[in-house]
């Protein structure tokens, strides 16, 4: 039993490291979504100011 | 005792890879390229921003569907010993959280193509979504030996997404596009189930070599190699495709040919089948992917580099 503490604190932080992991990745991913969002969504403003200064 | 007390050492978590890999990254690469042909043989133009995002929620869709058919195929994947490595069945991913993957990813997916071109296009997205996550995955694979031919719309919807981001509308061309990728998925998918065909058996999905036999499914995949060939050349006769793409068309659609009659006079997919035989089912499946890439490549060097000039008309 008590040989399987040093397991059970090994196996506990390549939990915690491989969820860090995947939470980094998973902050990548949803900062790059709103980039593009942000970005996407400037660039239409612009088109349609673009094409109401041109019709008027 | 806890469980954690006895976790075994060689216990792999999860990583971001693993994700990665529910989402089919190589069907992902073929998909986002006939979508980028699509999207650049498409009359018109389109801001370069703009296109990037169209073509990333053609992949995130396409990873999405993947995804769904993992998630819903867990129990075929853990017996076929091809797909008992994917992350479901090899416990790091666990089923509920591919299905949220999928869902999720497929409203972001829908969301940016709207967002990037148009309703229509984002509509047909979420379509081509739905069909294969659902309707080929759920309702056609288990149930019929002709999945793999009307599921095979699935992976043809691309181009026309493509096409529809830029213009709003699909009129023949896309669609022609999309005959392609339809009629090129039976014999590609086949030439590997010929392969594999043990395995289909053993987790009970009725693919063709499994309910009809591996010499009805040689002459099947002759046939829809034979009906490809003047699919392909369509493009070059609508102006879609100009000489470049007439001639790999040309080409290759002779060279497809010759593989699957190499396929269906060898024994592949039979008891008797030697190395030889497994090896003419095998070149086949390499080269359809070959061919796929070649002539959609075509057609983007073609309008990407100004190459374009057109077989019939005066351009």
């Amino acid at each position: 039993m008590a040989d399987n503490v040093p397991l059970a604190e090994q196996a506990e932080a390549e939990r915690l490291a491989a969820q860090k992991k995947r939470n980094v990745w998973l902050a990548v991913a949803l900062f790059g979504f709103v980039i593009l969002v942000g970005l996407v969504s400037a660039i239409r403003l612009a088109e349609n100011i673009q094409r109401t200064s041109g019709a008027g | 005792m806890t469980d954690a007390t006895q976790a075994p050492l060689d216990y792999r978590y999860a990583t971001a890879g693993d994700y990665f890999q529910l989402m089919k990254p190589r069907i992902m690469g073929l998909v986002v390229f006939t979508g980028v042909a699509g999207l650049v043989a498409a009359p018109g133009s389109m801001n370069p921003i703009m296109a990037i995002v169209a073509v990333l929620a053609i992949a995130l869709g396409s990873g999405a569907a993947g995804a769904l058919n993992m998630w819903y195929d867990a129990d075929i994947d853990a017996i076929m010993k091809r797909t008992s490595t994917r992350p479901i069945p090899s416990g790091a991913v666990p089923p509920h959280e591919a299905l949220a993957l999928g869902l999720i990813v497929s409203g972001i997916s829908v969301l940016m193509m709207w967002l990037a071109s148009n309703l229509f296009a984002a509509a047909l997205l979420a379509m081509s979504i739905a069909y294969y996550g659902w309707f080929y995955t759920i309702v056609l694979k288990r149930r019929t030996p002709q999945n793999i031919v009307i599921g095979g719309a699935a992976g043809a919807f691309p181009p026309v997404i493509g096409w529809a981001a830029v213009t709003g509308t699909t009129p023949l061309d896309p669609w022609i596009l999309f005959a392609i990728i339809f009629f090129w998925t039976p014999p590609h998918f086949w030439a590997l189930s010929l392969l594999a065909h043990k395995e289909y058996a053993k987790a009970g999905v009725p693919m063709l070599p499994v309910t009809h036999g591996a010499a009805s499914t040689r002459k099947q995949i002759l046939f829809y190699t034979v009906l490809l060939a003047p699919v392909s050349l369509a493009p070059a006769l609508t102006g879609l495709g100009g000489w470049l793409y007439a001639t790999v068309a040309s080409i290759l659609a002779a060279a497809f040919i010759w593989y699957a009659v190499a396929v269906m006079r060898s024994n592949a997919g039979e008891e008797i089948a030697e190395a030889a035989d497994h090896k003419a089912a095998r070149n086949l499946f390499v080269f359809s992917i070959f061919y796929l890439f070649a002539v959609f490549g075509a057609l983007l060097i073609e309008y990407g580099t100004g190459l374009y000039v057109p077989v019939i008309g005066h351009g």
